[in-house]
């Protein structure tokens, strides 16, 4: 369109300041942070429990750590579909987001079932959360990502259905930015996760 | 143009630095360095992917300084209460022998090392009911074969 307005508001015309305006997007990173309060915490009392317990076992001794690997590879590469998906948007692109987005729940999944599978095995090996605190540490990390997961999952399915009826445009993708803010949180917890319960 | 081009960042290159952080730290991992220096560098480059995708998936360096001051203050907060209490839970906490655990009120386990817990009683699963017979399945008439 008109390269002056562009020039001026690189990201939108139509927002003055990202931050006045945009009480979405602040709402979404306050959630994000009061939900980082959630997992800092639950990282804290596994490090505690953890600490005082001289004999915990090497994770890695129980975890598999290439296939958690793998897993967070798939979730990495979901951003970067995410980012696409808000960059396609950005220059007016409907039909590149609906790819991306498509891309990128079909990344969560794939990183869901993986976990699954995971859990199964471990279970069915006698890693349950009441047999151990390394157990009720690891089911109840890793499940509450997991949860996170599934929601971001929901959620983007909700936004792909409104891009399906024409919600989105060049001027219009606040949503869809916000939708990946909670996603790329997913994977940077995941990253912390990975490191702190399966390396460590 | 120039504006916008400048404003989206190297998604590609931040992917790129992901991928081979991801690798070292497997790496890492799997080269049995002394425990500290471990922990260590894997702490540091869990970190650094993590400030990665937040500056620049989640465009916190492209934002107003003010969104990174409301992201990042209660972080600031939650640490010091972090390191305020860490010398309590992690020094005073009572040390127990490995996977027994007690929960306040809770009565010791009966000290055998296999680490049975001793409040299954209230875990275990009432007796099942007695079996149904299975149900034949529902005919599905008048659906097209």
């Amino acid at each position: 369109m008109d390269h002056a307005a562009t020039m001026d508001h690189p990201m939108d015309p139509a927002q003055p300041s990202p931050l006045s305006p945009n009480w979405g997007k602040i709402m979404m990173w306050l959630f994000l942070m009061s939900d980082a309060m959630s997992f800092a915490g639950l990282l804290c009392a596994y490090a505690a429990v953890r600490m005082s317990n001289p004999l915990w076992p090497v994770p890695s001794s129980i975890l598999g750590v290439p296939l958690t690997a793998l897993n967070t590879f798939i979730l990495i590469c979901s951003s970067v579909t995410m980012v696409k998906a808000v960059s396609a948007i950005q220059k007016g692109d409907v039909a590149g987001l609906k790819k991306f987005l498509v891309f990128t729940m079909l990344g969560g999944t794939a990183f869901l079932s993986i976990q699954a599978y995971e859990w199964t095995h471990l279970i069915r090996e006698g890693l349950t959360v009441q047999k151990s605190l390394f157990g009720a540490t690891f089911f109840v990390l890793t499940g509450f990502h997991g949860c996170h997961v599934f929601s971001g999952v929901v959620y983007l399915g909700c936004i792909l259905a409104a891009t399906f009826r024409g919600r989105y445009s060049a001027q219009r993708w606040e949503s869809v930015e916000i939708v990946g803010l909670y996603w790329h949180f997913v994977d940077l917890i995941w990253i912390l996760v990975f490191t702190f319960v399966y390396l460590i | 143009m120039e504006a916008a081009e400048h404003k989206e960042p190297n998604y590609w290159g931040v992917f790129g630095a992901l991928l081979i952080l991801t690798l070292a730290e497997v790496g890492v991992f799997y080269m049995h360095l002394p425990r500290l220096v471990m922990v260590l560098s894997l702490v540091i480059m869990a970190l650094a992917k993590a400030g990665l995708v937040a500056a620049y998936f989640m465009h916190l360096a492209l934002e107003k300084r003010t969104l990174a001051l409301i992201v990042i203050s209660p972080l600031v907060l939650s640490g010091v209460i972090i390191i305020g209490l860490t010398p309590d839970s992690v020094f005073n906490y009572p040390r127990q022998p490995p996977e027994k655990w007690v929960l306040p009120g809770e009565e010791e386990p009966k000290g055998e090392p296999g680490g049975e817990p001793s409040a299954a009683p209230a875990q275990e699963q009432p007796a099942p009911p007695p079996a149904q017979p299975p149900q034949p399945a529902a005919p599905a008439d008048g659906g097209p074969a």
